[in-house]
């Protein structure tokens, strides 16, 4: 029948990427999961695999290094998304406003604003990591020309991680930026032009106007920008290796000492890597949840 | 009198404004700009520049040896061909599966289509370190540690989500009757995705596989973990003991990993910047 | 042999029947025109005749062949769609040339018969353009071409012009009926505008919830209705439908309209026996006679103007019959007013009568 090898042509076309990612993701999750209960060292290969049901979730949750990574990990996500999201907003409109009938500034500014987001985070943690210096950084000799004293941003443990967050924020808002100025301009002006008329101020146009138009595009910018955040072994371990202590060591960094680095113990690291993976799940399902609902009431 | 005066000061005010955007555009501008103009003339400082405490954006004396250096270092050479082979490979095969996919998607309807395309969204959310774990013991069983290609597969697995995602949005917008004017002119199924979808989602196609590009040419934990000495993990090693090498030479390694994927930034910020890209 | 024969074709869109039993034959050269209203499963006829849907049951024949088993593009047809769907890839030349590369027709070929369809459409000097840079004219010109060089046994048009504003969409019907009459190609055309269908049509066939109501030249459509659907849909301005009770006397037909009545209508006039006393009495505006004062008789019905129209080349006034508005076409508007007494008689000849299942009986 005519049509009907069209629509067996396009099965064919599915199917490859679908057992992909199932052969190559969904199995190992499920690995990872069985591997959770044994007691797997990889310090000791000549051991017996033996199952010991929960007992690594049981130690793992009551680790407290285990913990504060665990809440290293969500401090950075979240706060690097909202911060890159709300600065990337903040751009987002200066570009709508003041650069919209420039092109060439405009060209200008965001291919500059896009390149920390191509730039990898390993030449990013260096740039940061250079600023950041005590002696040589460029924002240690401005607050000595201000007259402050030198801040250590990486070594105190007190602001450590926030100096790391900034980095992160530094290095996206111009890439979220640019996505939410594509929403901002298939915004119908005719809302605009009405705002204009009535006389609306900005932060009522803001309010009324942008941030309903720019709903799912905020949301959908939000969940690209946290799944980026969730991978951040490679800026965190350059810039301070985890430290000072452990003041910045996410999960992803921990788990990782836990089964290679350290005492071997790739069990419990598992155990840990799926509790990482079911609150990262739980989160993504709020978030998704949220874009739809918003979907819906368009 | 009175009306002069509002005028005046209307004007002032205009002026102000004026100057603040200039301000603010010039802050923009920047605090995107410094940090990278700062790294790059770190890298054409000599040492003994460096440490002797003078301090200057602008005004020094330019030397090259960190670059000479940098030049020099073979393990540079073999992690730029390690990088560039993985990176490519692995973009083009997770391309070429995101985009039989987004195309089956965009315009095959059958049950679940929107689940099994949500599910291949959903790779991307794995945490890395639960792919990790799994994989390990899998190479160790298969002595693949340490093995260039041992990358391929976890590459195309965080790339192929985006892929897929960018590519369904793209594919979307092709008008469904380009197709069938097509189909009715002659073209098999076949014919119709390669001498109308795919020339027609060009743009796209270029777009997605810069990103991919760039993401794999930056990947640093998986290269690192399977022991596989691709550039990011070369310069990453040199920073992690930042006091063994010359932060000239460091900076130099630093520009020198960053400067092909901002080749693309001129085209993308324009794709990107064309049309809102959502779910 | 026909062109184009659809044979009890049914296609079901999961609960909704959008071709129900539907039967057509389309002679070669004859320009066919499909018309409903907007959901009526008249495009879903023409697709599948293209080969795009896979109708659940039926069959269709071109030149005497059947299709079901035909690619689209092995059908021998060629489709213009509602949008003109010019590849962006390809300029004018290309565009045009395509479905002649795909059936691996010669270089040289292919030149001579691209140039002459340009020609015939009358932008030769578009060849080389980008199709971005087409005026809307233009692209659905280049479009016609790209369809006339496949010389097709059916040309299908599925709304094609109703993105264009009016001005132009006149126009490019006209060029469609002078490309037919200048190549003889059949023609099956898809609309939802009744006026056009009557203009370009040799047939019509007029469709209604996924079936075809009646088949027939404009003329015979206009003034043989096969039932109210029909009588309603075509002509402009549209049909009075007027309710009555019938009632036998003498072996003739009386209509009783509110407490009046109309006859008699004679026996032979009828199509069939009315099998329900409702009926509905269909005329139009302008074979409705109308005359001032209050006149009683045996075909007179009397009301009161409730109010008056004028289009500017022609009048109507409006007044009440049996519970319906009813409108009548009159010489002078400036003689009648709100209120005025009217006397109403209609062409008895082509007075038309609509049992309650809409069918017509006279």
């Amino acid at each position: 029948m005519a049509i009907k090898s069209r629509d067996r042509l396009l099965k064919y076309l599915v199917a490859p990427a679908i057992i992909f990612s199932f052969v190559a993701g969904v199995l190992p999750m499920l690995y990872a999961l069985r591997n959770s209960f044994y007691n797997i060292n990889v310090r000791l290969p000549m051991q017996t695999e033996r199952l010991i049901g929960i007992t690594n979730y049981k130690i793992i949750l009551g680790n407290e290094r285990f913990q504060a990574s665990l809440r290293n990990s969500i401090v950075f996500s979240l706060e690097g998304t909202i911060g890159a999201v709300l600065l990337g907003l903040a751009i987002a409109l200066f570009l709508y406003y003041f650069l919209r009938n420039k092109p060439l500034l405009l060209t200008g500014l965001s291919t500059m604003l896009l390149i920390p987001a191509l730039t990898g985070r390993i030449s990013v943690a260096y740039i940061w990591r250079l600023l950041y210096d005590p002696v040589l950084g460029l924002i240690n000799h401005v607050l000595g020309l201000l007259g402050f004293g030198t801040v250590e941003f990486l070594s105190n443990s007190n602001i450590a991680m926030q100096s790391v967050v900034f980095t992160d924020v530094w290095q996206w808002s111009g890439f979220a930026a640019l996505f939410l100025y594509a929403g901002l301009v298939s915004i119908p002006r005719e809302y605009f032009e009405e705002a204009q008329v009535i006389g609306a101020s900005f932060f009522q146009r803001l309010r009324y106007i942008i941030i309903p138009n720019l709903k799912g595009l905020l949301l959908a910018v939000f969940l690209l920008k946290f799944m980026i955040s969730l991978r951040n072994f490679d800026l965190i371990s350059v810039m301070t290796g985890g430290g000072p202590g452990t003041a910045t060591e996410t999960v992803d960094m921990y788990l990782y000492w836990l089964a290679v680095g350290g005492r071997g113990l790739l069990s419990r690291a598992s155990a840990g890597a799926i509790i990482m993976l079911v609150i990262t799940i739980v989160s993504f399902m709020i978030i998704i949840n949220l874009y739809q609902r918003q979907k819906v009431g368009e | 009198m009175s009306k002069k005066q509002t005028s005046g000061i209307k004007w002032l005010r205009k002026k102000f404004s004026s100057l603040l955007v200039l301000l603010l555009g010039v802050g923009l501008f920047l605090f995107v700009f410094l940090p990278i103009f700062y790294i790059a003339t770190m890298s054409i400082k000599s040492q003994s520049y460096v440490v002797s405490g003078e301090f200057s954006l602008i005004f020094f004396k330019p030397s090259f040896n960190a670059w000479i250096n940098t030049f020099n270092n073979p393990r540079i050479w073999t992690g730029l061909s390690l990088s560039v082979r993985t990176a490519t490979i692995s973009t083009v095969i997770a391309v070429i599966l995101g985009t039989m996919a987004a195309y089956g998607f965009s315009r095959y309807k059958f049950r679940g289509d929107d689940d099994f395309l949500f599910f291949i969204l959903t790779q991307r959310m794995l945490p890395p370190i639960a792919i990790f774990l799994p994989y390990t013991l899998v190479w160790q069983y298969l002595d693949m540690i340490g093995k260039w290609y041992n990358l391929l597969i976890p590459y195309i697995l965080i790339s192929l989500p985006i892929t897929t995602w960018l590519m369904h949005a793209y594919i979307n917008n092709i008008p469904i009757e380009l197709e069938e004017s097509a189909r009715v002119e002659g073209c098999s199924q076949l014919e119709v995705l390669w001498r109308i979808v795919l020339p027609n989602s060009l743009p796209g196609l270029l777009m997605t596989s810069m990103f991919n590009f760039a993401l794999l040419w930056n990947e640093y934990m998986f290269a690192l973990f399977f022991r596989n000495r691709t550039l990011p993990v070369e310069v990453g090693a040199g920073i992690r003991y930042v006091e063994l090498t010359p932060w000239p030479t460091l900076s130099a390694q630093g520009v020198f990993l960053m400067v092909l994927p901002a080749t693309f930034a001129f085209y993308l910020q324009k794709r990107i910047r064309e049309q809102p890209i959502t779910f | 042999m026909y062109t184009l024969e659809v044979k009890n074709l049914t296609k079901i869109f999961g609960e909704h029947k959008a071709n129900d039993n539907v039967s057509l034959q389309i002679e070669k050269g004859e320009f066919f025109v499909l018309l409903g209203p907007s959901g009526c499963g008249k495009s879903t006829l023409l697709r599948s005749v293209a080969g795009l849907e896979i109708p659940d049951s039926g069959e269709i024949f071109i030149s005497g062949e059947s299709v079901m088993d035909k690619e689209p593009g092995e059908r021998d047809v060629a489709m213009m769609f509602q949008q003109a769907t010019l590849y962006p890839n390809m300029n004018v030349f290309d565009n045009v040339a395509f479905p002649l590369k795909i059936k691996g027709v010669d270089k040289q070929k292919i030149e001579k018969q691209v140039t002459d369809a340009l020609e015939l459409v009358q932008i030769p000097e578009k060849r080389n353009s980008n199709i971005k840079n087409l005026s809307g004219g233009e692209a659905q010109r280049a479009m016609i071409a790209r369809v006339l060089v496949q010389d097709p046994e059916v040309f299908l048009l599925d709304e094609p012009f109703s993105s264009l504003d009016h001005q132009l969409r006149v126009y490019m019907r006209k060029e469609i009926m002078r490309i037919h009459q200048k190549t003889g190609v059949t023609i099956m055309f898809v609309t939802h505008n009744q006026e056009e269908a009557m203009k370009v049509g040799d047939q019509l066939a007029i469709m209604n919830n996924g079936r075809i109501e009646q088949v027939g030249t404009p003329a015979e459509t206009l003034q043989q209705p096969n039932n109210k659907f029909v009588a309603q849909f075509i002509g402009h301005p549209q049909m009075n439908f007027i309710p009555a009770e019938v009632s036998e006397q003498d072996g003739q037909l009386v209509l009783k309209v509110d407490s009046q009545t109309y006859g008699p209508i004679a026996q032979e006039d009828l199509i069939k026996q009315p099998e329900s006393t409702d009926l509905t009495i269909g005329v139009r505006p302008e074979e409705v006679s109308v005359e001032k004062e209050k006149k009683s008789g045996e075909d007179k019905l009397n009301s009161k103007v409730e109010f008056t129209e004028s289009t500017g080349a022609n009048n109507y006034i409006h007044f009440d019959l049996g519970g319906a508005s009813v409108q009548a076409s009159v010489p002078e508007i400036k003689d009648w007013d709100q209120g005025d007494e009217v006397s109403v008689s209609f062409n008895k000849e082509r007075l038309k009568l609509f049992d309650p299942d809409g069918e017509r009986i006279k």
